[in-house]
């Protein structure tokens, strides 16, 4: 590859970085909780799209595939770990803290869905993905998508009108 | 309250939820994957021989090139890191997780051997160019500041690019500039970082 080929593509992936790191971000905490393995999560996935940047950089929303790489490690994390951390289940909830500077009441109410309705809600919120796009980053049916949203949002409404607004703080 | 309104909230709790990584190091790791992935014959060629290497030193102990390893204690416990010098003056530095904790231990040994090093576990949330007594060099350019991407290339891969793999290294010591060491940043997963920076007695011991 020439040398003007190859700093165009480190200036397209920078630019890529930058406007998509924070939600790509907010995406996997919103699905693992933990800001320091959300991190780690996300900044390994973006590297290896670096490393595949030519593929990456044409798929047909690069932001998505960063998710599902982070996720998918989240996965692969979990598995390595499992057999020397109490957990009870990959499809728990998940528990600990809000993460600092996330809205405490919303954070649980978020936390207390199940993790696929966790990624849907992310996906669809923090990258606008559509049904499609939400489907296929992961690797399930529009309908499963729709499913889990609806159960989400609804359980969600639910929460909050329960609180009610004023209830929903910051921590 | 509706669909949208839940949407809003959610996503204005996020808000001040922030990526802290600095391109400079999602870039240094990516790189050293798509080099890999380049010469994947060579890898697994150099790898076949660095295991065959390593498990004739681990059968015939005190038998092979100074070999080195730490960390495990215990019988039946493997070795956190193996340290094996190369006929070719290159040392290659095998990670074995999550058996590593004794980074200071692979540290040491790395600076008995003569090499000014720096190993820490840092993780992406504290970003190894910010490592304290250390003055690490960006490796996105050579620019102002940074170091050439071919001195990074000879110090960790010599004449045989495409030979590092996911948990071990290598290090070619007698490339290493005066004044200068090396950064060994050990993530989460027990994969690796691998930098250059400013040899001083806080930061390499030398």
């Amino acid at each position: 590859m020439r040398r003007k080929d190859v700093s165009q593509e480190q200036a397209d992936f920078a630019e890529f970085y930058a406007g998509s790191r924070d939600d790509c971000l907010r995406t996997v905490l919103a699905a693992v909780r933990d800001v320091e393995q959300a991190q780690d999560l996300v900044a390994e996935a973006y590297a290896r799209a670096w490393a595949s940047w030519p593929k990456v950089s044409r798929h047909p929303a690069p932001r998505a595939w960063v998710v599902r790489t982070a996720l998918n490690l989240s996965v692969s994390s979990w598995r390595r770990h499992r057999r020397e951390l109490p957990l009870t289940g990959h499809d728990a909830p998940a528990r600990g803290p809000a993460p600092i500077g996330v809205d405490t009441e919303l954070a649980a109410a978020l936390q207390r869905l199940p993790a696929r309705q966790r990624q849907v809600v992310a996906l669809r919120i923090f990258l606008d993905l559509d049904t499609e796009q939400t489907a296929e980053a992961l690797g399930i049916a529009p309908g499963t998508v729709t499913a889990h949203l609806t159960r989400a949002l609804t359980a969600l409404r639910t929460e909050f009108a329960a609180h009610g607004s004023e209830g929903i703080h910051r921590g | 309250m509706d669909d949208q309104d839940v949407i809003t909230a959610v996503k204005a709790s996020y808000a001040e939820i922030h990526m802290d990584v600095p391109l400079d190091v999602v870039v240094g790791r990516g790189r050293r994957l798509r080099i890999r992935r380049r010469l994947p014959g060579l890898a697994v060629a150099a790898g076949a021989v660095a295991a065959l290497a390593l498990a004739v030193a681990a059968v015939v102990p005190g038998g092979g090139k100074a070999t080195a390893p730490g960390g495990g204690t215990g019988t039946g416990r493997l070795a956190a890191w193996t340290i094996v010098s190369q006929p070719n003056g290159s040392v290659r530095v095998a990670l074995r997780w999550p058996g590593l904790r004794d980074v200071a231990g692979l540290q040491d040994k790395l600076r008995a051997d003569g090499i000014p090093a720096r190993v820490a576990r840092i993780g992406y949330l504290r970003p190894p160019l910010n490592v304290p007594g250390c003055h690490v060099f960006g490796d996105w350019s050579a620019g102002p500041g940074g170091i050439s991407h071919a001195l990074w290339l000879k110090i960790f891969y010599g004449p045989h690019t495409g030979q590092q793999s996911d948990h071990a290294f290598w290090v070619y010591p007698s490339a290493i500039p005066a004044g200068l060491g090396v950064l060994v940043d050990i993530y989460y997963d027990g994969t690796f970082g691998l930098y250059v920076v400013k040899a001083s007695p806080e930061c390499t011991g030398t």
